[in-house]
This record gives C-alpha cells, structure tokens and sequence, in this order.
C-alpha cells in the first residue's frame, strides 16, 4: 500500500500523530486538518495518549518472573553450548549460578555472563561439563522449596555414608555439618560415567548453598572466589578430588566455607 | 557457530527477558506460556547464533524468533484441534469477546489493549510500547507496512471509542 491523498484518512491522522508521514503528505493532512472541523476532532479522539499505553506495558514489566526466565536462560544455555571454544564455559557458569537463582528465590536479580577468559582459567573440558551438569540438576529445585524440604535423618546418614564410601572420606553428620547451614539433600549424580556427590544446604541468613565433590584427579590446586550479584562460587581441586562451592552467600562466607570444606576433607 | 555472536546474545539476553516476556503475554495472554515461549527463543537463538549480525538490534530480531515460534504453535495447535490454517486477520471477532482469564492484565488501558484481536495487539506493543518505526515493525510481522499502518488506525480508533464511552 502507497500511502497518498485518497488513503483512509483514519490511517492517515495515526501515521500524522506517529510523525511517519513524508513531508509532502504531512502538508497535505495539515491542510485538509485546518480546512475541517470534524477531521480535527477525530484527530483529537485519536491523540489518545500513547503515554497511557506505554505506561500500563511498562507495569506489566515488573510482574516478569525474572527467578524463572533466568532459570530458563541458564536451561537453553546448558542446551546449547558454544561448540569448539572453551569459552562457552562462562555460559555454563551462567546457567549454574542462574539455576542456582531459581532456588534462591530471586535474591539478586539477574546473572550476567561474565567477559571470557575469566572463570575457570584452570578448568579442563570435564570442568566445564561437569558444572553443566549439576546446572541442570539444580533446576529440579523451585524457587521456595529447598527450605522446606523434609528430612529423614536415617535416609541422610545413609546417603552421607554411601557417598562417603564412594569418595573415601568421612562423610558423617558432624563433618558435614557447618555452622549456620543445614543440610537438606545428599545426592549422587552420574556424569559421563564419573560419580559425583553433591550435598544441598539451606541457610536463614543467606541463600541456599551447594558442595560438590568428585573423585577425579587432574584438576587445578587452587581455587579462587568468583563473585556477581550476590551469588559466589569456588571451584578447587585437592588430591584426587575436585570440589565445587556454589551459593548465594557472601564472598567471605564462601571462601570461609570452602577453608572449613578443605581442612576437613584435603588428602 | 560464531564465537562472537554467541557471546553477545548469552551476554545480553539476561537484560532482554522481561521484555521478550511481555511479547510473549501480548501474544498468548497467559504468563506460564510466555515464559515458555521465552525459554523456547533463547534455545533458537542461540543456535542460530550465527544468522545474527553482531551490531545490529539484537532484541528486533529476537522478537522475530518469538513470534516465529508462537506461530507454529497456533498452526500445530488449530491443525491438532481440527480448525485448519486461519488467516490472523480474520480472527478478530473471536477475539475480541474472548475472556481474559488472568487478572495480571488489571486496568482498563490494560485489559482494553488485551481484548483485541492478536494482530492489533501486536503491533500495537511493537509500535507504541517498544518504539519501533512502522518500517521495523513490518519486517518483524512479516507484513507491509500498510497492514501495520491499517492495524494501527483500527486498535487506535477502537481504544478511543472505549475511552469515550467510559467502557
């Protein structure tokens, strides 16, 4: 469709109040608006304010379930890695601190994929699907459920003593347990036939917190805190171990953490 | 896939998420399948990261891949359903008396916008709400610019009437 004189004159005024006519035509609208009264009162029904409008869309912004449209970022990401550069790790690290948002009942607003190059200078390949994997995982959690979750201590020693087993270190409930966190689900997840143990913590102060070891030699020594919005993580490696703390909690609180995680269980 | 525009879509997709949401709510009128839709258009994105010009408007050409796959749903959808393939345009009557059954659209300007017809409402959101030029709008619709022009005028002059008669 042209635009030109024997347009509708309806969608001749919108495109007039929307500045999208060309001048000629815009001379021409003017000109029939000064000539007739009917057609400047239709204008003046059709200025309805789109100020209005957008002010009304940009409320519906703020009822955005920001917690779950990161957690499904962090999905689509652990979906579809970058292919052939190791720095799609960043991204993965995006998904496990995003899915880790989706626990922690949106405390802190939006993960932003950190610059490459930056994380996991020392991480192998298996690192960074390893991580993508306990991502994954963590998405199995909403948004308010890990401080509710029940649990059967009988069930927890159990899985804390088979876990132990595996990773030839003492995993009973007084060397698991750290002050302020409680220990909610103590897990084994598989991954590209490695076995992983991952202990889930809630926290009254801060948001919930995640340990994972492996038992696989190889990794970097040591580990440095890594920090944005409010969600820090540390990643080291100890013997023929590997461990990875993730949580919503202050930096201090994680590197205390990881200090206590490794006094205890360092070979 | 390109190294550099797969970084600058995961890089900026976290700030983009509300708004492709609210495209996705304007499009399907319910929150649980706009956040569907949402995740289902950072999946596509990001494979076809390397059909995206880094420098160009990122979000422009993720509306597109929204309402792309909002519309094979609708088309999957009315051929399970046994409605054939209808031409947008043609639905609006349906539209217009369907109930709007969540509350998440209170106010008047709200719930006046999401009772008409898909195609207007749209454009309407493209247009007004996130600023694109008519030209801009057409090539995410996949329409002339007449159409968005003519869709413009009858939301504008529908919305007006309501106004008017205090509806």
């Amino acid at each position: 469709m042209v635009l030109g004189p024997n347009t509708d004159i309806e969608v001749l005024l919108v495109a007039y109040l929307d500045d999208e006519l060309d001048p000629e035509l815009r001379r021409e609208v003017e000109r029939r608006l000064n000539a007739d009264d009917k057609l400047r009162t239709r204008l003046a029904v059709l200025a309805e304010d789109t100020d209005k409008l957008r002010n009304a869309f940009d409320t519906l912004l703020d009822e955005a379930p920001r917690a779950r449209l990161d957690a499904g970022l962090a999905m689509a990401l652990v979906r579809t890695p970058k292919r052939r550069d190791h720095r799609y790790r960043n991204a993965i690290l995006a998904a496990a601190a995003s899915l880790l948002l989706l626990i922690c009942g949106g405390v802190a607003g939006y993960f932003i994929a950190k610059a490459p190059g930056e994380l996991f200078e020392e991480a192998d390949a298996f690192e960074e699907e390893w991580i993508a994997a306990v991502a994954g995982q963590l998405q199995l959690y909403s948004a308010d459920s890990v401080a509710a979750i029940d649990v059967n201590d009988g069930d927890q020693q159990a899985a804390l003593t088979r876990l132990g087993e595996m990773l030839k270190l003492d995993l009973s409930p007084s060397n698991v347990t750290f002050e302020g966190l409680t220990l909610k689900r103590a897990e084994l997840l598989h991954f590209q036939g490695q076995k992983i143990a991952e202990l889930l913590y809630a926290s009254e102060k801060h948001g919930p917190v995640a340990l994972c070891i492996a038992m696989r030699p190889g990794g970097e020594g040591e580990g440095e805190v890594e920090s944005k919005d409010g969600l820090n993580l540390m990643y080291w490696a100890s013997g023929p171990r590997r461990f990875l703390l993730i949580g919503a909690a202050p930096e201090e609180r994680i590197e205390e953490l990881a200090d206590a995680v490794n006094e205890r269980f360092s070979s | 896939m390109t190294a550099r525009s797969y970084d600058v879509i995961a890089g900026e997709l976290p700030a983009l998420l509300p708004r492709l949401w609210r495209y996705g709510l304007v499009l399907a009128r319910d929150p649980v399948a706009a956040e569907d839709l949402v995740q289902a258009t950072c999946v596509r994105a990001l494979e076809r990261s390397s059909q995206f010009t880094a420098g160009t408007r990122l979000d422009r050409w993720l509306f597109s891949i929204l309402r792309s796959i909002w519309l094979n749903q609708l088309r999957a959808q009315r051929i399970r359903t046994g409605q054939g393939l209808v031409d947008p345009e043609n639905v609006l009557v349906t539209d217009g008396v369907e109930e709007i059954e969540t509350n998440i659209f209170a106010g008047q300007v709200l719930e006046r916008v999401m009772a008409l017809p898909e195609t207007q409402r749209e454009t309407l959101l493209l247009v007004y709400v996130e600023g694109l030029t008519y030209q801009e709008a057409a090539d995410v619709l996949n329409v002339p610019i007449g159409t968005v022009m003519s869709r413009l005028a009858s939301a504008r002059m529908k919305l007006s009437a309501l106004a008017g008669s205090g509806a």
